[in-house]
Formats: structure tokens, C-alpha cells, sequence
């Protein structure tokens, strides 16, 4: 989102006239209004036209006036319960995926071996585009009922499946999320990683700490306002995934995406489409919020960096 | 730690100033003994021993790549040894690891912690001793004091300046009272007027302490000037360790002659009776010189202030540059064959010796080496 249409904007190098002047230069105002422009087309008719109609259609009655009725009715029974399994889902997918990626980012930032690396990112990203069907029929190829690995263990002598595991539950539901959300983890946190130098560490160390407290008072508080960045994408990245959990699940678990689906391929119905777009009104919601929590921590992390 | 009181003595400027100490207070006996170390097919440490003694500054200076960050780091405890010991008041603590050394390190630049302020970062090794935070901030805002920076507490790191941020480092390593302070060639990010003012700090601030130190730099004005001894070291070796003055005048060999100091390499022949004949005159051989058939060609080390330079149509010489310097001047000639050599002269003489002036040259004080010719490098 950030590359394309803003480019135009970089193109642009600054002239060398006076600010003040500058500012009030026509010329200038309409190059200014050139390179910001695009992006704020592509803003307008992706982001903000659709979720303008989403919100005006979920305070409409099938007849056209406004109602309070799709939001109760999105907030209640098995639609409270889908934003439950959302949140829970996202959440744990999230925070495991979050942590596992950071410390394969940084095992990996610390083995100087550039193949690996190579290796790594490239996997890294060919992961963390993987999703729906294919994904899911992996797993259960793997994972599932009679999958490749649950014969296997089986054959063991121990059928997860006959310890309260289940690939279609939620929980199974989280392992195949951070199928592609660790990967994503790992090639959004690199960069931070790489970015902690060694001395910080070292200076730490001849202070007087050990290795626990280098990481505890200098590495993760300096990760934190990436780490934070990251976890926020990882968190939306997950509770609007619909295909796989859609392939997975095939109803037995609601989640907020599922639900919407069905809504709106299903018969139809007066109303569905606009209990649908309540529940699509509810996952901005969600998104909006967290976004602010995000903006509220990274400000007391990265206090530092301005 | 002790208590808030007895830490070290920073109340110099505040109260009855106390004469500079003569002797070190507190200081303590580093000694590095048959130090090996080596990664992969490069030696960096090959058998150095050197002993600091209590409340020293010893300056250990070389070329790149020549072995001293890997000494420093390995009394560190940051680097391992494949062999040697080091031992600090005489107890060996070769096997202790870096948090448990309770030495002081300045790294060369940005090491600070970016997340913190600067008075936080100086109370960082306070906080791990469990000092109570209003005891740590006041003792932390002392050291702040001490290095100059008392009005910067509160910046975070990249909103202070290199050298600034080198004081902070300074003071983050002494807050903890270290035992030793290693300097990693602190100033070398650091532009030539902020780096020759926070060098004499360093050095107050040493003397001050008496805390005992090694200060790795490849600037010689740098080592010459604070250390009480110069270490020289060349390819994981040391290879003198004497006052400035010892190490200046009388270098052991010709590598140190040349590191040292600038020097001119002349083309000379042995002559009899322990002579040596150079720029056509003969003069005495240099009582280190180990003895030569009659005939041998060598080089002669000779350094600026014993060679003469003075115009002369018929000169062999030619003045191709020339740098004022105050009260003396420094002259580069080129002479045949391409030999290049500089010499001092008085500021009035240098007047007339400007390039492309033909001179005549001659050695007129005590050449400090004859060594084997060496004529293909400068
Ligand atoms: N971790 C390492 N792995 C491999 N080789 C190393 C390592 N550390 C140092 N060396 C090598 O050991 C030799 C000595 O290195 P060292 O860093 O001690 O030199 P130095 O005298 O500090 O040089 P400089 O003035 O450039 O800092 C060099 O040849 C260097 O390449
Ligand atoms: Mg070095």
C-alpha cells in the first residue's frame, strides 16, 4: 500500500526555495497535491467507499431505514460467540506466532552463514503467502483424522486424536495459522534484529549483566516498538483469514469471517446482507481498536526513537 | 557497592580541591601472561604478556589488524584464549566471564543503549547491583558531572553528539567502580578538536580515579601523549612496551621506528671501523647494530630532527613538500632514486625551502637503526 502510489510523491525532489515562500507557491501546493493524490484515490475507493457502505447498510432496515436490529441481532447467540472464536483464534495465533517468529529471527540474525539466511527469507516468504485451500489440505494431509503424521504417531502408540487434539477445533485451527503467520514474523522482525548491535550486548555483559538480563533490560526493550508493529499485523492478518479456516472448519467453529460468508452467499434472505455488513461494521471495529491499544503501547516503547 | 558516600571521590570541584594524586590510590595489577589466540589461519595473539602496573595507562598502539582489540576483549572476558591466563590483583581470572570481571569498556562508538537517557545508561550497572534508584540517579548525575554533561541527563542517545555520546559511555563503564578500564579506540569516530580535547579528559579523569587502564587507539599522537607507557604491537606481538619518550628515541626494532614518529629509510653502505657511510658522509653506527661485513649495503633509520636540509643549486635533493608547524617546520625531499626523507627545520630556514627548491641533505644527529635494505615499499 505504501510503495506504489507514494512513489510518485519521492519522485519529486524538493526545489530550493525559501519554506516560507514555498509553501504558499502554487506550483508547489499542486506537485505536492500530485504526489499524494493517488494514494488518496486508492484510499478512497478501497478503504473508505467500501466501509462507508458497509457501515450505512448495517443501520438499514431490509427496507431502507435505519435500525438498530442488525447490530443486536450480530451481537447476540452464535454471532457473539464467532467474535469470541475470532478474537481467541487471532489472539493465541498471534502472540504464539509473534514470539516463535522473534526468536527464529534472531537465531537467525545471530548464525552468519549468508546461505542459510537466503534460505530462510525465501522460505519465509513463500510461507507467509500460503493460505486457503492448499493450506488447509496440507494440513489435512498431515495433521488431520487420518493425516500422514497422525498415522505415524499412531503407530506409536499415541493418536492425538485421542487426546482431546482435533486439526478442526481452534487450537488446530492455530497451528495452521502460524503456518504462514511465523514466516510473516520472522521476515517483519529481521530487520529490528539485525539492527541490535553486538556492543550493546557486550556493555551490558561488562556491567555486570548476564545473559537473561542483557535481553531482559537492553534486547527486548529495544525490539518492543517493532515487536508491537508486528504483532498488530499479525493480530488483523489473522482475524480476517477466511478461506482456510473456511475450508477447515466447514461451519463446526464460528468465526466472525465464516459467518459473514455464509450471510452473504446464503439464500436470500431479507436482511442477511445487512446483518452481514453489521458484523463486517463490528470487525472494523475491532481492527479500530486494537489499532489504538497499538498506537497507546508503541507510544510508551518507542518513546525513545523520537 | 558501599554505602552512597564512600564511592569514588567525584566531589573534586565542589569541595576544598585536593591536589592530584602522585601516586595511585586505588589502583590494581593487571598482568597478561603468554596470551595465544587465533582464528582460523590468522594469528591475532601470538605469546603476549604485558603487565599494567596499579593506577597505569598503558596505550597499546599497532596497525590494523595487529592483535589489540583481541587482547582487550580477551582481558575482557569477551574473547577466549587458546592459551595465556590473565590475572587482575593477582588473581587469575581467566575463566570468569564478562559480567563477573567488574571491568570498565569504552567501545569505539554508538554502544550506548538507545532506549535509555543518558543518566539512565550511566545507572545501568547500578541498577544491576540493586543500588536504590535514588541513590543510583544521584551517583549517576555525579558521573555526568564529572565527564561535563550534567545538562544532557535526560537526552536520549541520538540526540546527543559522537563525542558526547562517548562521555556518556565513559561514565556509564566508571559508575561501577571497574577494577580496570579498557578503551577501545574511543575517539576514533570523532572529529581531530573533539577528540584531542576528550583525550586529555580521559586522561584527568584516569589520573583522578587512579584507576588502572588499557587504551587501544592507532593514533600515536593519541598514545604518546596520555599513556604512561606505549605498548607497540605488530602481528599479534608485542613488540615494545616502554615510556613514550624510550619508545620514541629508542626503538627496539625498525618496525617500531617506523610506526612510531615518522622516520626516513636512507640507502647506506657499511664502512669500517663500525661507521656507516650515508648521503656521502660517514658517521657512527648505532650501538644496536648488529655487525656487518665492510661493503654491505643497509638502510639507515634516521627520524626529521637529525637530518639537515639547506638550499643548494648543486644539491642531490629536491624539496617536494613542506608543512609549518610552529617553531619548526617539516621538509619532504626526494632524493636520487627516488628516496624519499623529511626533516625539521627552523620556522625562518623554512622559508626558503619551498617545493622544487634544490637541496643539499645530511644526517647530523645519531641515525636510530641500520637494517636490511628495503627498497620497493615507501
Ligand atoms: N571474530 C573473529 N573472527 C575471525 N577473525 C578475527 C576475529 N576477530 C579478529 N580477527 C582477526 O584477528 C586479527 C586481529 O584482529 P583485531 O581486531 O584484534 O585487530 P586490531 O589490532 O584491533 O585492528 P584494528 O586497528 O583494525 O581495530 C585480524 O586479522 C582479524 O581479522
Ligand atoms: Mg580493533
Amino acid at each position: 500500500m505504501d510503495t506504489t502510489p507514494s512513489a510518485g510523491g519521492r519522485a519529486l525532489p524538493s526545489s530550493g526555495l525559501a519554506p516560507g515562500r514555498a509553501a504558499r507557491h502554487p506550483g508547489r501546493l499542486l506537485r505536492h497535491a500530485l504526489g499524494v493524490g493517488p494514494f488518496l484515490c486508492y484510499l478512497t475507493l478501497f478503504l473508505i467507499v467500501p466501509s462507508a457502505a458497509v457501515v450505512t447498510s448495517a443501520f438499514q432496515s431490509p427496507s431502507g431505514g435505519f435500525t438498530w436490529a442488525n447490530i443486536r441481532a450480530s451481537l447476540s447467540g452464535v454471532y457473539l460467540q464467532a467474535y469470541g472464536g475470532s478474537l481467541e483464534l487471532s489472539a493465541i495465533a498471534a502472540l504464539a506466532s509473534a514470539v516463535l517468529g522473534t526468536i527464529i529471527a534472531v537465531a537467525l540474525a545471530s548464525s552468519d552463514r549468508p546461505l542459510l539466511h537466503r534460505l530462510v527469507t525465501t522460505g519465509c516468504g513463500v510461507m507467509a503467502n500460503t493460505g486457503g485451500l492448499p493450506l488447509a489440505f496440507a494440513f489435512i494431509a498431515s495433521i488431520g483424522n487420518f493425516g500422514i503424521v497422525t498415522e505415524m504417531l499412531s503407530a506409536l502408540g499415541f493418536n492425538p486424536y485421542d487426546h482431546g487434539f482435533s486439526l478442526y477445533s481452534l487450537a488446530g485451527l492455530a497451528i495452521v495459522y502460524c503456518y504462514f503467520l511465523i514466516p510473516l514474523m520472522v521476515l517483519v522482525m529481521l530487520p529490528a534484529v539485525q539492527a541490535l548491535r553486538q556492543e550493546w550486548f557486550e556493555a551490558a555483559a561488562m556491567l555486570g549483566a548476564r545473559r537473561r538480563q542483557c535481553w531482559q533490560l537492553v534486547g527486548i526493550p529495544v525490539l518492543a516498538p517493532a515487536f508491537l508493529a508486528a504483532l498488530m499485523v499479525l493480530f488483523t492478518d489473522a482475524f480476517a483469514a477466511y478461506a482456510t479456516a473456511d475450508v477447515l472448519t466447514q461451519g463446526s467453529i464460528g468465526l466472525v469471517p465464516i459467518e459473514i460468508g455464509s450471510l452473504i452467499q446464503g439464500n436470500v434472505l431479507a436482511g442477511q446482507q445487512n446483518l452481514g455488513d453489521a458484523l463486517g461494521f463490528g470487525m472494523i471495529l475491532v481492527v479500530v481498536v486494537v489499532g489504538v491499544a497499538y498506537a497507546v503501547l508503541q507510544r510508551r516503547a518507542a518513546r525513545w526513537q523520537r | 557497592m558501599s554505602d552512597g558516600a564512600a564511592v569514588l571521590p567525584l566531589t573534586l570541584g565542589v569541595a576544598p580541591p585536593r591536589p592530584l594524586p602522585a601516586a595511585p590510590r586505588r589502583g590494581v595489577r593487571v598482568e597478561v601472561v603468554g596470551c595465544h589466540r587465533r582464528f582460523g589461519r590468522v594469528v591475532a595473539l601470538d605469546g603476549v604478556s604485558l603487565t599494567i602496573e596499579p593506577g597505569e595507562l598503558i596505550a597499546l598502539l599497532g596497525p590494523s589488524g595487529c592483535g589489540k582489540t583481541t587482547l582487550l576483549r580477551a582481558l575482557a572476558g569477551l574473547e577466549e584464549l587458546d592459551q595465556g591466563a590473565v590475572r587482575i590483583g593477582g588473581s587469575d581470572i581467566s575463566r570468569q566471564s564478562p559480567h563477573q570481571r567488574n571491568l570498565g569498556m569504552v567501545f569505539q562508538a554508538y554502544s550506548l543503549f538507545p532506549h535509555l537517557t543518558a543518566i539512565s545508561n550511566v545507572a545501568f550497572g547500578l541498577r544491576l547491583r540493586r543500588v536504590e534508584r535514588t541513590a543510583r540517579r544521584r551517583r549517576a548525575a555525579e558521573l555526568l558531572e564529572l565527564v561535563g554533561l550534567a545538562a544532557q541527563a535526560d537526552r536520549f542517545p541520538h540526540q546527543m553528539s559522537g563525542g558526547q555520546q562517548q562521555r556518556v559511555a565513559l561514565a556509564r563503564a566508571l559508575a561501577v567502580e571497574p577494577r580496570v578500564l579498557l578503551l577501545d579506540e574511543p575517539l576514533s569516530a570523532l572529529d581531530a578538536k573533539v577528540r584531542s580535547q576528550l583525550r586529555d579528559e580521559i586522561r584527568r579523569i584516569q589520573l583522578e580515579l587512579g584507576i588502572t587502564t588499557l587504551y587501544v587507539t592507532h593514533d600515536q599522537d593519541e598514545a604518546l601523549s596520555i599513556a604512561d607507557r606505549v605498548g607497540v604491537m605488530n602481528a599479534g606481538r608485542l613488540q615494545q612496551l616502554d615510556v613514550p619518550m624510550a619508545v620514541y628515541d629508542h626503538p627496539v626494532n625498525a618496525f617500531v621506528a617506523e610506526f612510531v614518529g615518522s622516520v626516513s629509510r636512507l640507502p647506506a653502505t657499511v664502512g669500517p671501523a663500525a661507521t656507516v657511510e650515508v648521503l656521502g658522509r660517514r658517521i657512527p653506527l648505532p650501538a644496536s647494530t648488529p655487525a656487518h661485513p665492510e661493503g654491505t649495503p643497509v638502510d639507515v633509520l634516521v627520524r626529521p630532527e637529525a637530518l639537515r636540509a639547506r638550499p643548494d643549486p648543486g644539491g642531490l635533493g629536491m624539496v617536494t613538500g613542506r608543512s609549518f608547524r610552529g617553531a619548526v617546520s617539516r621538509i619532504d625531499v626526494v632524493l636520487p632514486g627516488g628516496v624519499r626523507a623529511a626533516a625539521t627545520v627552523a620556522g625562518a630556514e623554512a622559508i626558503a625551502l619551498g617545493p622544487g627548491v634544490a637541496v643539499a641533505v645530511e644526517v647530523v644527529g645519531a641515525p636510530l637503526f641500520v637494517t636490511d635494505p628495503r627498497r620497493d615499499a615507501g
